[in-house]
């Protein structure tokens, strides 16, 4: 036996490793080109029925010109208003795990919980604000909506807070008190103010995440085929509309949903796109 | 150099715990006013507990006992309970790393002081200056208070960490080696500073650097594996050490 | 001796901790608790709910697979079979595709194009599941009622046994395709986790594996996947998590019918569809209440899932992969 035979692999451990090693690719190159072909799919759907209309018109009855111009404000109403009341409370109990709860068990339990509501199925949340205020005040309204998407909120910017929170170093814990800085004017001043951006990066996300949630809104929003000035009424929004259109047997509905789809696609991973770059000018 | 009858703080038997380790045994020694004292010994040895403790940063984690005492001004500041901040202010701290907070090299300096006190404008921006000017730092950074303090190098970084620790105007300032994260010229202003700054604070300096202990300190004190092994007027420690571990030590036969 | 006056001390120094700081610890905490509390608060609420049809129907609630609107007779085994062969489904098409894809982005994959292929399965995974759905529906489920069921019900139908699986005819919809497309949906979202569980262990361990002559595969089997058991595990079960309460991925392909099949093909129904295509039509109280028990199962089957995912995914957040 030669030196270099001595040290080659066996043919067997060699195509072994091809073979499983070529299963990996093929394992990525299918999910690879699933995904691509679902978003191929959406631009080719949603661009060929992208119009000004899109923005001008309401949503029409079967068979008529219609846009989603009461959906698309629903949509930014419902998510404006869920975010500005999960941001101060996620923020405040980002906080709250960060920096009070560093060493109180009470932190480890609230942490673990905020995990599980983390990935909880969303539209229990519905089921929630369904009993908890739609069946309170009598009808569906956009209130409503927006408080189920401020649930689902929460905890993204809950978790985010917290990590972020974590990385601002201890030295300038320490430098901040040994001034004799109140520790809650070093939190405000000092740690919220060093973590901005990256506080911001979660509340974008929580925004991209509740910006496509369908399955809250059902319950507690549900639909309105008319522009309503109100939030007290039930409103439209984008995913319900897309749900609703891509249901049905018409065509023309089924051409503004991709449509709809497109534009909420676009605007989530717009967002996760604009999240990363915050995140990275960070580093 | 005779010890100065005036003692501005007073470490009495100060044993302190952290979990099941002893860091600090019965330590016992005075910090008088207007005077240098360095804190030398090996890594571990209990120095910058003991600094810690003065100002009570240790606080800020459970898991401590402390017993003995204290005495700053003849007050026992392990006794006091709750609000630490004005204990804090009275005596100031700066690390071994620089920590300026992330904002302007004006706000760094007028946070901490508005804090405290109610100033109009014109009156900050005179604390800010002096405070600078004291720290060897105004000439560098006069023209540009607005920048981030961040944007500073290390040795000026360390300056304006030492401008805001004595803006707030402390009787103590603890210095935890301050200069061992610097190159050596930043090394010898930090020293100079320290040199000029003795006639106003009491200061206390913990430091792993011997010629910069031989050279700033009016006082030397040693520890070894958390006692107060020996302390002294530092050319006497350095010159005749009475006890054979300190010779040990500044003759580089350990730590 | 000072050279300049002493400033006089604004604050009074009385040793008591200023409202202010109680104030905001309080709020901060007050957050927390609040947070928390929505978490016990679902569960009351939906028990509560639930009671009126847990008690008519009792413990054959679970057992019963009628679904009747008209006579008011309700079970749950047909959303709750389907729930759990769809996730199953999901599983089996997801899990291997994930992490087949993670080891190929860690281990193999080309430098240069790494970083934008993991960035792009991150980006994948926040696509809404509405997407996933609406192509499932429009896209998927024609083309395999007009190409892969024929050929299947052909070829496998006459099968004894496994035949059973492949009855019926090609709807496009049903029990497969939602699983499928739900498989899909959590693929990126398992592949980006169990990235991370590659990336986090020490590279020291897969260093000593090449240097003693093991080829890829060797060091993913005897390394990587040993080290990396509860992370892989903890990123499965979060995506099963995902799977079990996913809403609308579902709810476009299942077909919504309320009985048990054996064929995989058939409409069913899982948890989550039934409640996004009945409940806000349901008219009585029983019906309602049958819906919200519905609800609350899912919600304790969830919890359970979940909960062992953040158990066994703990440790690499603590930086060790095992």
């Amino acid at each position: 036996m030669s030196r270099t035979d001595r040290f080659a692999l066996s043919a067997r451990r060699r195509w072994r490793n091809r073979i499983l090693m070529g299963l990996c690719g093929g394992a990525a190159a299918t999910a690879l080109l699933a995904l691509a072909l679902i978003l191929w799919r959406l631009i080719l759907g949603g661009g060929a029925a992208l119009s000004w209309d899109i923005l001008r018109l309401t949503t029409p009855p079967p068979g008529s010109k219609g846009g989603l111009l009461n959906p698309i404000l629903g949509s930014l109403a419902m998510s404006g208003a869920g975010i500005a009341a999960a941001a101060p409370l996620g923020v405040l109990a980002g906080t709250y795990l960060a920096e009070y709860g560093r060493h109180e068990r009470l932190a480890h339990a609230i942490r673990f919980i905020n995990d599980i509501l983390l990935s909880a199925p969303s539209i229990i949340i519905g089921l929630f604000v369904y009993s908890l205020m739609v069946v309170p005040m009598g009808h569906f309204s956009g209130w409503a909506g927006a408080l189920a998407l401020a649930l689902v909120a929460v905890p993204v910017i809950v978790r985010t807070t917290e990590d972020v929170l974590r990385l601002v170093p201890a030295s300038l814990r320490e430098a901040a008190v040994a001034l004799g800085i109140p520790y809650w004017r070093f939190i405000v001043s000092v740690a919220w103010r060093s973590a901005r951006v990256g506080i911001l990066t979660g509340i974008l996300l929580a925004v991209a995440r509740i910006s496509g949630e369908t399955a809250p809104l059902l319950f507690t929003a549900l639909n309105n085929q008319f522009l309503s000035s109100s939030m007290n009424a039930p409103t439209a929004s984008l995913p319900v509309v897309i749900f609703q259109f891509a249901m049905s047997p018409y065509a023309d509905w089924q051409e503004l949903a991709w449509a709809g789809a497109l534009l909420i696609s676009a605007s989530v991973l717009l967002l996760n796109i604009c999240a990363r770059f915050l995140a990275r000018r960070r580093r | 150099m005779t010890q100065p009858a005036s003692a501005k703080i007073s470490v009495r038997n100060l044993d302190f715990h952290y979990g099941a380790n002893q860091a600090l045994k019965s330590v016992c020694i005075d910090f008088p006013d207007h005077h240098v004292t360095s804190l030398i010994g090996p890594s571990g040895c209990g120095k910058s507990t003991l600094l810690r403790a003065i100002n009570r940063i240790c606080d800020l984690y459970p898991g401590h006992r402390t017993s003995g005492e204290i005495l700053l001004d003849g007050e026992n500041i392990l006794r006091r309970h709750g609000d630490l901040t004005a204990l804090r202010a009275k005596v100031g701290m700066v690390f071994q790393k620089p920590t300026p907070f992330p904002a302007s090299i004006y706000d760094n300096i007028a946070f901490p002081v508005g804090l405290r006190r109610r100033l109009r404008k014109p009156e900050m921006d005179e604390v800010v200056e002096r405070a600078l000017r004291r720290a060897a730092l105004w000439n560098e950074v006069k023209d540009k208070l607005k920048t981030s303090g961040l944007s500073l190098s290390g040795g000026q970084q360390q300056r304006l960490c030492i401008a805001r620790a004595i803006a707030i105007e402390p009787d103590v300032l603890l210095l935890d080696e301050p200069a061992s994260a610097l190159d050596p010229i930043s090394t010898a202003q930090i020293d100079e500073l320290i040199w000029e700054l003795r006639t106003n604070f009491c200061i206390i300096i913990v430091t792993h650097n011997l010629q910069q202990a031989a050279r700033i300190g009016d006082s030397t004190a040693f520890m070894y594996l958390g006692e107060m092994v020996e302390c002294g007027p530092t050319d006497a420690i350095f010159s005749n050490p009475q006890e054979k571990r300190t010779q040990d030590y500044i003759t580089g036969r350990f730590g | 001796m000072r050279t300049e006056p002493p400033l006089p001390e604004a604050c009074a120094d009385n040793g008591r901790t200023p409202a202010s700081e109680h104030a905001f610890r309080l709020l901060c905490r007050a957050a927390a608790v609040t947070v928390a509390g929505f978490l016990l608060a679902v569960f009351v609420v939906l028990a509560v709910n639930a009671a009126p049809a847990l008690a008519a129907f009792g413990p054959g609630f679970l057992t019963t697979q009628v679904w009747n609107p008209v006579t008011e007779r309700f079970g749950a085994v047909a959303p709750i079979f389907g729930t759990l062969i769809t996730s199953l489904i999901a599983m089996l098409v997801g899990v291997p595709l994930a992490v087949g894809s993670a080891l190929f982005l860690t281990e193999i994959c080309p430098h240069r194009l790494r970083t934008s292929l993991i960035v792009g399965v991150e980006l994948l995974a926040a696509v809404p599941s509405i997407i996933y759905g609406m192509w499932g529906l429009l896209v998927f489920a024609p083309f395999l009622a007009n190409h892969v069921q024929p050929f299947l019900i052909d070829r496998l139908g006459p099968l004894p046994l496994l035949g059973a699986l492949f009855q019926g005819p090609p709807f496009g919809i049903g029990t497969l395709t939602a699983g499928l497309i739900l498989g899909l949906m959590v693929l990126p979202f398992i592949a980006s986790v169990a990235c991370q569980v590659f990336f986090a262990i020490d590279p020291f361990l897969r260093e000593a594996a090449y240097g003693v002559g093991a080829t890829t595969w060797e060091v993913c089997r005897n390394v990587l996947m040993p080290q990396g058991r509860a992370g892989l595990l903890g990123a499965s079960m979060l995506g099963l998590g995902r799977a079990l309460g996913e809403t609308m991925a579902v709810t476009f392909v299942i077909g919504n019918a309320h009985r048990v099949s054996a064929s995989l093909f058939a409409p069913g129904t899982t948890i989550s569809a039934s409640l996004a295509n009945e409940f806000t039509e349901a008219v009585g109280d029983l019906y309602l209440s049958s819906l919200q028990a519905l609800g609350l199962i899912l919600f304790v089957i969830t919890f359970v899932v979940l909960a062992l995912a953040r158990l066994m995914l703990r440790h690499i957040e603590k930086g060790d992969a095992r």
